[in-house]
């Protein structure tokens, strides 16, 4: 326990002294362009309680769970074929490198464009985006399997869901938890700037109205409640599942 | 219990993207009664793996030249085979006991932990493989091979890199094993003290391209001894007369008939 705790105030710590100049830096310039961080930590609170922040956090986060879902199973399939099969590799790989290098606003425009400004059409574009990345992580792994373990597999005649779920899968959840993890950070990015171009609710939303009367401490608010949720999805979620994957692999 | 009928004409390998193959077995033909334990000796490079992939299915043989029971291997109806590999090649994110119901899934907790019991590892079932010594890992191996009563046995090296005492100990535990099961066995190995020890029969391959270059009966008896007297005067004998038997150089193909063995 002791070390634990030891671990938690080195994580900790780093993030105390940015505070601390941050705070200090903005108690000195007396800008309004740089609240101090006891002004935007009321600012939150304010959102916290009277405003509506917490609709706001739970749509964004809903939209960054669906298209993350939606991606992760599309990349993790698609990833899975090319990386079997060489020659569907070859075939896809140039339409997979261009899908990479496609600018995310692109995708967001031409999404509301063709399906219009729905719900749908936002969380789509921001699962094509990440798709690619996804699919190419995969790959790598799927290339790498273990042949040995899968004549195993064949050997002793597995049924082929337990084939597929015993012994091929496990194998890629190092690439599945890689790309997990950089996909979180990604997609909720691309979530705000859809929510800023087409939706009327969301934290992208309201950063934009906040941005039209330049509500910085509100902006950082903002930012800080998010951070906040993805450290807590790091944390509980991804954390846990890393130790869990770590078990078996040396 | 299985027969065994091996026909290959020649197998080969693409070495590499130069398109050029490179033969690893040449004319190989040989039967296997059911029940026998047949031990393949040759130098490494034989092709002895291959051979015992190929029976095992793994690799790609001509139509028809693999037959169990006289029936060719595509046509075959699902047979139990066990396959102790030369690593020991568990799942490394499943526990003993799941690496073991993974080829029996309907077996009961109290026959996976026999199993275990009798392999010497009781109590450990909830381990990780790589928290096992590579003696232990490999008695899960011999474990799971074993798991499904195979008709069939198939061994490649399953004691090399292993210290004496523990070689031992496991090849003393494949011999108690099979003596229950009596399944058809096929150990590749390039110790030939160890062939003696086990087979009833053994085989020897030339180097490669590799081809039987001798086949004999061993007919002694039960229990075998490691560095027995008469199983190390079968095998001084049997070098005495064919000095380039263990490395695979067929040039003295006038095999005598000696204390224990026959051709």
């Amino acid at each position: 326990m002791k070390s634990r705790s030891a671990r938690i105030v080195l994580g900790l710590l780093p993030l105390l002294s940015v505070a601390l100049i941050w705070q200090l830096s903005a108690f000195f310039l007396q800008s309004t362009n740089l609240p101090t961080v006891t002004q935007v930590l009321s600012t939150l609170w304010e959102h916290l309680t009277d405003g509506d922040m917490l609709r706001h956090l739970a749509i964004t986060l809903e939209r960054v769970l669906y298209s993350f879902c939606i991606a992760m199973v599309i990349g993790v399939v698609v990833g899975i074929v090319m990386g079997a099969y060489p020659r569907l590799n070859q075939a896809g790989d140039s339409l997979l490198m261009v899908a990479l290098n496609i600018p995310a606003l692109v995708t967001i425009l031409l999404c509301y464009i063709w399906f219009g400004l729905i719900e749908a059409a936002a969380i789509a574009a921001v699962a094509i985006n990440k798709i690619p990345t996804v699919v190419v992580m995969i790959r790598e792994g799927a290339r790498v399997v273990d042949k040995d373990l899968l004549a195993v597999a064949k050997v002793y005649k597995l049924s082929p869901a337990n084939c597929f779920f015993k012994v091929y899968l496990p194998q890629l959840y190092p690439f599945i938890m890689a790309s997990a993890r950089s996909g979180l950070s990604l997609i909720w990015k691309i979530v705000l700037v859809v929510e800023l171009l087409g939706r009327s609710n969301g934290v992208g939303f309201q950063l934009n109205t906040f941005f039209q009367f330049f509500d910085i401490a509100s902006i950082l608010a903002y930012t800080l409640a998010f951070s906040a949720i993805i450290l807590l999805i790091e944390g509980l979620i991804m954390r846990p599942l890393d130790r869990y994957i770590a078990k078996g692999v040396a | 219990m299985i027969n065994l009928d091996i026909t290959i004409n020649s197998k080969a390998y693409d070495a590499g993207q130069s398109g050029v193959l490179s033969n690893v077995l040449s004319t190989i033909d040989i039967q296997v009664e059911a029940g026998q334990f047949v031990a393949i000796v040759g130098p490494s490079g034989a092709g002895k793996s291959t051979l015992l992939n190929m029976v095992a299915g793994l690799e790609a043989s001509e139509p028809g030249g693999i037959k169990y029971n006289g029936i060719p291997l595509a046509d075959q109806p699902p047979c139990k085979v066990g396959y102790i590999f030369q690593q020991p090649r568990l799942m490394p994110w499943l526990t003993l006991v799941e690496n073991l119901r993974l080829v029996v899934p309907e077996a009961t907790d109290s026959a996976i932990d026999a199993l275990l019991e009798e392999v010497g590892l009781d109590g450990k079932g909830a381990l990780h493989p790589r928290q096992l010594s590579g003696g232990m890992q490999r008695r899960v191996g011999i474990a799971r091979a074993f798991a499904n009563t195979p008709e069939l046995l198939l061994l490649d090296e399953p004691f090399i890199s292993l210290d004496a005492p523990n070689a031992r100990r496991l090849r003393a535990l494949l011999e108690n094993l099979w003596f229950q099961s009596k399944a058809t066995v096929i150990f590749v190995t390039h110790d030939l003290s160890e062939a003696i020890q086990l087979a009833d029969r053994i085989i020897f391959l030339s180097s490669s391209p590799g081809t039987v270059i001798q086949d004999i009966n061993i007919d002694l008896p039960r229990p075998r001894r490691e560095g027995g007297s008469e199983e190390l005067l079968l095998e001084t004998s049997l070098l005495r007369y064919n000095p380039g038997l263990l490395e695979g150089e067929p040039e003295d193909y006038t095999f005598k008939a000696i204390a224990g063995g026959r051709v």
